[in-house]
Formats: structure tokens, sequence, C-alpha cells
């Protein structure tokens, strides 16, 4: 049953706890144990793993073509924010498979569409971001002990605020 | 020790990303979730949400025309939502404070920083499900309760007046739940 408390600014309710009757058990035993049920479920995505690479650069292929056609055509805000919404993608795949370097250079393309709102991002710079992720990929460049990876984030991330101070 | 029967539960997944949406899958199946939902947009979910009731909804936030935040004060609205005290965890590559809170604000139950893991989604779902928070209705809010703590020595000044009068909720013991 749900209960109410009111006081002059606010009510505070206390809806039942339905899943909790539902679906919380206590019934322990060697198959109900919490740890063997997260290393199932993480060995099952460790399987998928293989494909994680491939998944990436079919995003990164796909991005290019959308970066070109947005360059080719009238650059609206619109077309930026949609833009912005699929680098953004990018960047939560990059983060969840493993390249957190390319996942920083998505971070620094989005803060240069969300600056370009209402105006002409420049589609050349554009570019260069996807093709910077593209190569940290195919490279599986993992972490920041790549040196030409890291000078590579670090000189993406001094064009994204040349050009937002621009 | 406590846990989660994953398969009396319906859960709807909602993220653009084919892939992302196939790794939580993955996950909740792990689990042994049987009733696993997919929406690829807000309004997608909100046809599921609506048709389908879910008991736990996953989303990313941002999507195409009706994102993450959007969705979730869509299904918050207390007069329209078929749920709105459904559980929302939202699994997001935003960390920033200002979005943390953002979607807190919005009425978000929980928030997962990618990269997602088997034990952090369980954990979270787990919460939400042993240890629910209360539901605040003011002018310009409905979600569940902001404040996670209560400091015992907090001398600054109480912003909800009445707040003396409140009943306690109620909530599993502390060291009940697993949270390894």
């Amino acid at each position: 049953m749900t209960t109410t408390t009111k006081t002059a600014t606010h009510e505070v309710i206390h809806p039942p706890a339905t899943l909790r009757d539902k679906a919380l058990s206590e019934l322990p035993g060697p198959d109900r144990d919490p740890e063997a049920l997260i290393a199932r479920a993480q060995e099952a995505v460790e399987r998928l793993a293989p494909s994680f690479d491939t998944w990436l650069r079919d995003d990164v292929a796909a991005l290019r073509e959308e970066v070109a056609a947005y360059a080719a055509a009238q650059r609206s805000a619109a077309a930026a924010e949609a833009l912005r919404v699929r680098v953004q993608n990018l960047r939560g795949s990059c983060a969840q498979f493993g390249y957190p370097l390319a996942a920083d250079v998505a971070g620094q393309f989005c803060l240069l569409l969300e600056d370009a709102e209402g105006r002409d991002a420049d589609a050349e710079a554009l570019l260069q971001f996807v093709d910077a992720i593209g190569s940290i990929v195919r490279g599986q460049v993992r972490d920041g002990s790549d040196l030409l990876a890291a000078e590579l984030v670090r000189a993406l991330r001094a064009l994204s605020d040349r050009l937002r101070q621009a | 020790m406590f846990r989660v029967e994953y398969h009396k539960l319906r859960f709807l997944v909602v993220d653009d990303n084919t892939y992302m949406r196939r790794i939580i899958k993955t996950l909740l199946h792990g689990f042994g979730a049987r009733e696993v939902l997919e929406a690829e947009d807000g309004a997608a979910a909100i046809d599921a949400f609506t048709s389908h009731c879910p008991d736990i909804v996953l989303t990313d936030w941002e999507m195409p025309m009706i994102n993450g935040i959007d969705m979730t004060k869509l299904m918050r609205a207390p007069d329209n939502s078929v749920n709105p005290y459904v559980p929302i965890i939202m699994i997001t590559v935003h960390s920033e404070r200002h979005r943390v809170l953002e979607a807190r604000d919005a009425g978000v139950t929980e928030f997962l920083v990618k990269p997602l893991s088997a034990r952090m989604l369980h954990q979270r779902i787990l919460g939400v499900i042993a240890n629910p928070r209360p539901f605040i209705r003011t002018e310009t809010f409905f979600g569940p309760d902001r404040r996670r703590t209560k400091t015992a020595n907090y001398d600054g000044p109480e912003r909800r007046s009445g707040e003396a009068q409140l009943i306690p909720p109620p909530r599993l013991a502390r060291g009940l739940v697993d949270e390894r």
C-alpha cells in the first residue's frame, strides 16, 4: 500500500516495495551465489569481445560518411545536434569496448559540435577527429602508453580548444 | 544472502546503439533474466513502457528526438504514466557532476558510467529492488528522494520545511544486501 506524508512544501510517498516482494529471495545455495551470477554474465559479454573492434570500425566508417554529408550540406544547428548525438554514441562505444583514448577524442569532438550550435563547424577539423578515432581503433591503442596516440590526442584537444575559442 | 530472481523481472533496455543494447541484454540474460524488451529511442521506449509495463528501465542518455532525460520525465509524469515509480537506471558515458545532477533532477533512480560491468549493473539492480527510495513530490519535482543519506552532524538550514513530521521510510537493515 502506498503511504504519503504531506507537508506544506512537499509530499513524501512510499510506494509498496513490489519488486522486493516479487524478485528478492533469501535462498542460499551453491548456484545462488551472486559472485557466480556476476561472473557468468561477465563471461557472456567477454564472449562478444572478438566482435568489438569490428563494431567500432563499422561505427567509425558510418560516422565518417555522416560527417562528410554534414560538411557537404547546409550545416544547420539541427544537423550539428544530430551529428553530436551520433558522436556521443560512438564515444560510449569506445569507452565500453576498451578504447578510452578514442573516447577522449570523441568527447573533444562533441565539445566542438556543441559550440558549433548555430554556426558553421569546421568540416575539415571534424574529419580529423573521425580519422583519429579510426586510427586509434585500427592500431588497437587501448591506453596512454602509445606515445604517438597520446600526442595525437593532445594535439586534437589543442585544436578543439582553439576552434572553440575562435 | 539475498538474491535477485532475475527471471521474475521484465526489463526495458533503451539505447539507440544496437551494440550497447546487445551488451546490456547479454548481461541481463547472463543474470538469468528472460524478459528483456528493447527500444532504440525515447519515443519507442514510451510505447513499450506503456504497453508492457516493465519492472526496471535501463536507458542511455543521448538519443535522437526524445533523449533519456526527457523520456524519464515522461515516465515520471504522475498523472499520465502507467508506473511513475518505475526504477530508471541511466547508463551513459557522461560522468560530469552537472550531468549526474541533471539526471537526478529528471527523476533517474541510479546512474552508471560506461564502461559497464556485470558487477556494477547487478549492484544497481539489487539496490533499486532491495532499498527502494521514497518518492518526493514538490511543485517542480517528482521522483526518487534526492537525499540518499542523512548526515548526523549536519547543522545547516533545513530546506524542506516540515521535515520533522516525516515518517522514516521502511528499509532493509544495513548489511542485509550483498554489496560486494
